[in-house]
């Protein structure tokens, strides 16, 4: 008797480690099968969970939250507190940025140059620079293209050996890296994305769970400004 | 830039170390009034000399119909130091000691300090563990609730900024359950608290931030 239970017991075990063995296996086995990058496919929409982290001269600062994109320039960016609740709130569309504190009841509004020059936030205005160029992929361009945009000026974008671009810098001096490229249905979306620019700023975003080309509510991308005090830009002081 | 709003942070501690000492209340209900809610809050924490606990942060995010999750830990020594570690994927790492509080994103290799108001410290919210709560100021509305074993406080701030209501589920002993943040712009966030220890005998290496 206690020999039939001892080899059911070995029976049993050896099952268990051939199901580990099996699933982490199967697991390892398995390659995530991405669809191919589709030539001209686009970055229209965007909502994703994000982390940000900013280093300016004076400061570093970052955290973690979401993101919602719409081209060519609508953004819309939470920052998180550690406890989950929202830090602080940007939005930005064309040349215009709005800063809202939801715990102080204020918001910041103005142009991007009114960003006072010590804050960290002077260099939010180079995640614009994500949205200049499109497709990211382009069969057709390998190594380095120039061209002249009468908004961005001297551009050199340089595309690696399958035509995907992996670095663009202005002649304002500013440098944006795209990195861990995957494909989203079809279309190339980098995981993080690098800015940098001349005064030695560096903004790196970094992309989870992104959600591509989906349907957006207008008012994903509009700051609800009901009961907030408004207050210039140029005001701002940080948090 | 401080992203840690300093109202989050003092509702935080508040909840974790009784605090509360500027809320009024004007709601009675299931045989607990929020006084004693308060109370029993306080003296779920009275004699703790450290605590740990794990915890799950479930963000519900309005906008996007989607939740972000994510689990941590968090751990407290007296006279006034705190910790609280989020898990990759969004790491995350904050260390108050007293007034002075450090976050790091150590996947970012970015570090943040500020100094709090002395009042907004920990010594000043962890003094108040010693004394009774007898009142309650103005300022917010507490409401308090008892069904069997777990009784339920509602702070609702007034001021329509930021935070909308605070949710904290307690233990008949007082231990702290769960709680729900929901914000203005109509985000949830909860954290459930698990496997929470008292005097385990923390060190000053349990609050090593890196």
């Amino acid at each position: 008797m206690i020999n039939k239970m001892a080899i059911h017991k070995h029976y049993l075990s050896g099952i268990a480690l051939w199901a580990i063995f099996l699933l982490t296996a199967g697991c390892a086995s398995i390659p995530v099968e991405q669809v191919p990058y589709r030539p001209g496919a686009t970055l229209e929409t965007l909502t994703a969970a994000v982390t940000i982290s900013i280093k300016a001269p004076q400061v570093s600062t970052g955290g973690h939250g979401y993101m919602v994109y719409q081209r060519p320039d609508r953004f819309h960016m939470v920052i998180l507190t550690p406890f989950g609740t929202t830090a602080v709130e940007t939005f930005s569309a064309d040349d215009r940025l709005t800063i809202l504190i939801p715990s102080r009841g204020e918001a910041y509004s103005g142009t991007f140059d009114e960003v006072p020059e010590e804050s960290p936030l002077r260099g939010w205005r180079m995640l614009r620079l994500m949205a200049v160029d499109k497709p990211l992929f382009d069969p057709m361009k390998r190594g380095i293209v120039e061209k002249s945009d009468s908004a961005a000026g001297e551009i050199t974008s340089y595309y690696d050996g399958a035509g995907l671009l992996e670095r663009k810098v202005f002649s304002g001096g500013e440098e944006v890296f795209f990195r861990n490229y995957r494909s989203e249905k079809g279309v190339p979306f980098p995981g993080a994305i690098e800015f940098t620019d001349r005064n030695g700023s560096r903004v790196k975003v970094t992309f989870d769970e992104p959600e591509i080309n989906g349907p957006l509510d207008d008012a994903a991308l509009v700051p609800n400004l009901k009961g907030i005090a408004l207050l210039p830009l140029s005001s701002f002081k940080g948090m | 830039m401080n992203l840690m709003p300093r109202l989050i942070l003092k509702a935080f501690l508040v909840v974790m170390f009784l605090g509360i000492p500027c809320l009024s209340a004007h709601a009675r209900a299931a045989g607990i009034t929020p006084l004693e809610g308060l109370e029993l809050l306080r003296m779920g924490f009275s004699g703790t000399k450290d605590f740990t606990a794990e915890i799950t942060q479930e963000k519900q995010i309005a906008l996007l119909k989607r939740t972000m999750t994510t689990n941590g830990l968090v751990r407290f020594r007296r006279p006034d130091t705190f910790y609280m570690e989020i898990y990759s994927p969004y790491a995350s790492r904050l260390l108050l000691k007293d007034n002075m509080m450090t976050m790091l994103l150590p996947e970012e290799g970015v570090r943040q300090k500020t100094t709090l108001p002395p009042e907004e410290g920990l010594l000043h919210w962890f003094s108040l563990l010693d004394r009774p709560i007898t009142s309650l100021p103005g300022g917010v509305d507490v409401r308090a609730e008892r069904r069997g074993d777990t009784v339920t406080l509602r702070i609702i701030p007034g001021n329509n900024k930021g935070v909308k209501e605070l949710k904290l589920t307690l233990s008949a002993d007082g231990k702290i359950k769960r709680l729900a943040i929901e914000e203005q712009n109509r985000d949830r966030t909860l954290l459930t608290f698990h496997r929470m220890r008292k005097n385990v005998g923390l060190t000053e290496k349990d609050f090593r931030i890196e």
